[in-house]
């Protein structure tokens, strides 16, 4: 009997309403009142200040718990003054937390070039006096001598910042929105991973109503066995190392190596086990074939067809006694850094084979119901902009930074700006949109695309290594949008949120650096992670910026135009096939992603699928189980969270006792 | 119904055809990337042809 064709329309559709949360059935409510805003600073000018100076002395920010912190606090005052938090406003404060944690982080640079400037490393590589001046004040400027981003001679290196900031905030709000309507709304991807943060925010929430529902059980399960994993994976470790020379893991972290085990019939094959078994609540939440059909291609990519390049001496740097690191790199170089370019533009082929008929539809799409494919119809009262205005405001965004850009560096050629703008970030953006939509993660990074521009531009100044060029992704951001609509809070307030939190935390981060800067120089043994590892990154960052000065890079080198052609003919081969096949697309996704991975990276999640397909789902029941497992999981991720946060601050203190030798 | 079935034939034939080629210049042609353009370029035309055919001609049941 003839195999039925089940278009992709339908495909994605049934998966699609699996991961709705509430059979799509929702109202849509504003999650910015004054408590939020209030706990957001709160957040912001606490945990900030923390979490910078955690990064300085320890090398981790807490940024992962930090947000799961905030919303416990906020919840259980909530329920000590009897009044209730709505799972907007928490899903609010948790993206707030988030962007105050991580905002602090960006003043860095400021810190780091003025520490740059002045090391032997820059001076020695001829870089020290060729840092311009929009970076950072010369060495010998009093505004570094005393340790002050209040004087004068930070205001260009500030201004220049806040205005990119401003842009790059309009730019990625404008670009992520237009991408979320295509992917979402027009073509249904199911964004597998979105109703796990979303569900974390509505699991919470009901902790302060009246009605506790299965849900705050769930994620208190979740939540204990993340506790468990933290501590067996992360706390034990970490309070051994303080204590103890060498820590103690019970688990090796991060995988157990069996590369030099299969190298006898399997030679150029790679295969470590990841220990992170906590990656089990991610596979119950990803697609079943997705998983299935990757680690199967991974098994085949590296017990049968690496061998046979091995054979055939396209792996030619490969020998024997080498871990995973030895032949991953080797095997890089040698041909997969080339294939997986190709295999990522076939992601962009095939998304934009399935997205151009639907846009040759977009008058009869004006007219279709809301939530079915192939339609932009929005559902009321989320709070939606128009995509014209959208995609002009992204336009002014990108044209005010390829202006600015060219003001810094005026003899770059403008064509490779205008290219990375107006081609490369589309393109890069909409694949990753695609993929997060499908697989819940990137699959599209082309290597060392800054110095292949610079060797084409022939532009030898080293003052292009300071700019940021203008190749951006806004893919991931379209998660986000996702999450925000699963919750119900209206884009209108999420958009409103950030922007009104913005100034406080750009200022606040500046004042916080000065701050932090004045107690001591950085690096210096008061923020020992500095210390150690900024003198190699300066190292580092020299190596990298003086890579072109001969005009050779071996990692260029490695990318060679037969083996992109093989990994995109391949993968479109693959989807080909298929097709003819009739099976569904969501295998094209699992084989390419995992033609050329490790297989051992996958068992975790293979676990979880195979537990969640052949148990789970016949216990609970299909509909049930995708309710429960991504409360699971963002309970089980809160756990995990929380104990990294609570061994950090116990290494902390550790840290900050003098032993005195009396 | 001519039409319906027209577009998956044609798809079909261009994804038989585009393969092929690219088997044949991976293990005759020493996987040079002219001929797998080529064949990449087939496979493209191939798979826009089968999503157009899918959202615009294909029967729904």
């Amino acid at each position: 009997m003839a195999r039925e064709r089940i278009s992709q329309a339908e495909e994605w559709q049934a998966w699609a309403q699996r991961y709705d949360m509430e059979g799509g059935i929702r109202t849509f409510e504003s999650g910015l009142t004054l408590k939020v805003f209030l706990g957001a600073l709160f957040v912001g000018l606490l945990m900030m200040p923390g979490s910078i100076y955690l990064q300085l002395v320890s090398g981790q920010t807490g940024a992962g718990a930090a947000p799961w912190v905030a919303v416990i606090l906020f919840t259980e005052l909530a329920r000590r003054s009897f009044t209730t938090a709505r799972r907007q406003e928490l899903f609010l404060l948790l993206g707030l937390t988030g962007a105050a944690v991580g905002s602090g982080l960006q003043y860095r640079g400021f810190i780091w070039y003025a520490y740059f400037v002045q090391t032997p490393q820059a001076e020695s590589y001829e870089i020290a006096d060729k840092i311009p001046f929009w970076v950072t004040p010369s060495p010998d400027s009093i505004a570094i001598a005393e340790r002050s981003l209040l004087h004068m001679d930070w205001w260009t290196p500030i201004w220049i910042f806040l205005v990119m900031r401003l842009l790059g905030t309009i730019r990625h709000i404008s670009a992520g929105y237009f991408l979320f309507r295509l992917t979402a709304d027009l073509e249904r991807l199911p964004y597998p991973l979105a109703p796990i943060e979303a569900q974390g925010a509505t699991a919470l929430a009901e902790t302060t109503g009246r009605a506790e529902t299965w849900r705050w059980r769930v994620f208190s399960i979740g939540s204990m066995a993340g506790l468990l994993w933290g501590f067996l994976y992360i706390g034990i470790p970490s309070l051994t190392g303080v204590m103890m020379s060498e820590p103690i893991e019970i688990l090796k972290i991060p995988f157990i190596d069996f590369t030099p085990s299969i190298e006898g019939f399997a030679p150029t094959g790679v295969f470590a086990l990841s220990t992170d078994f906590g990656q089990i609540l991610f596979g119950f939440v990803l697609p079943f074939p997705i998983v299935m059909t990757e680690f199967i291609a991974a098994m085949f990519t590296q017990f049968f067809l690496n061998p046979q390049l091995y054979q055939h001496e396209i792996l030619y740097q490969w020998r024997a006694g080498l871990d995973v690191r030895g032949v991953g790199l080797f095997n890089g170089l040698d041909f997969w850094i080339s294939a997986n370019m190709g295999k990522a533009f076939s992601f962009a082929i095939v998304g934009l084979a399935a997205s151009v008929p639907m846009l040759m539809k977009f008058r009869s799409a004006r007219q279709e119901t809301t939530g079915t494919r192939g339609s932009l119809q929005t559902p009321p009262g989320r709070g939606d902009f128009p995509l014209w205005l959208m995609a002009g405001l992204w336009l002014i965004g990108m044209i005010g930074f390829v202006w600015m850009v060219h003001w810094m560096v005026p003899n770059f050629p403008m064509k490779f700006l205008l290219g990375f703008a107006f081609i490369y970030t589309p393109l890069n953006s909409y694949v990753t949109a695609r993929t997060f939509g499908v697989l819940g993660r990137d699959l599209f990074e082309i290597p060392y695309i800054h110095e292949t521009t610079f060797i084409l531009s022939r532009y030898e100044e080293i003052d292009i290594w300071f700019v940021e060029l203008p190749n951006e992704d806004y893919g991931r951001g379209t998660q986000g949008w996702r999450v925000c609509e699963l919750t119900g809070t209206t884009f209108t307030s999420n958009i409103a949120a950030h922007l009104l939190i913005m100034p406080i935390l750009l200022i606040s981060g500046i004042l916080v650096w000065h701050f932090i800067w004045k107690i001591a120089p950085i690096p210096s043994a008061q923020y020992p992670f500095a210390q150690t590892w900024w003198p190699i990154y300066a190292t580092n960052e020299c190596l990298w910026k003086t890579s072109l000065r001969d005009g050779s890079s071996q990692m260029l080198q490695a990318i060679r135009g037969d083996y992109v052609a093989t990994g995109l003919t391949g993968s479109l081969a693959i989807y080909g096939l298929l097709w003819l096949a009739k099976m569904p697309s969501m295998w094209f996704y699992g084989i390419v992603g995992g033609i050329g991975a490790d297989p051992g990276m996958m068992i975790p999640r293979l676990i979880g699928a195979i537990i969640g397909r052949f148990y789970m789902i016949k216990r609970f029941g299909l509909k049930r189980w995708f309710m429960f497992n991504p409360v699971l999981a963002a309970g089980f991720t809160c756990g995990v969270g929380l104990i990294g946060m609570g061994t950090v601050a116990i290494a902390l203190v550790s840290k900050a006792v003098i032993v005195k030798p009396f | 119904m001519r039409m319906v079935n027209f577009g998956e034939k044609l798809a079909s034939f261009f994804i038989i055809i585009g393969v092929i080629l690219w088997v044949i210049s991976i293990f005759f042609l020493g996987g040079r990337w002219q001929p797998q353009v080529l064949s990449a370029a087939i496979l493209v035309v191939a798979i826009f042809i089968a999503h157009i055919w899918e959202e615009l001609f294909q029967q729904k049941k």
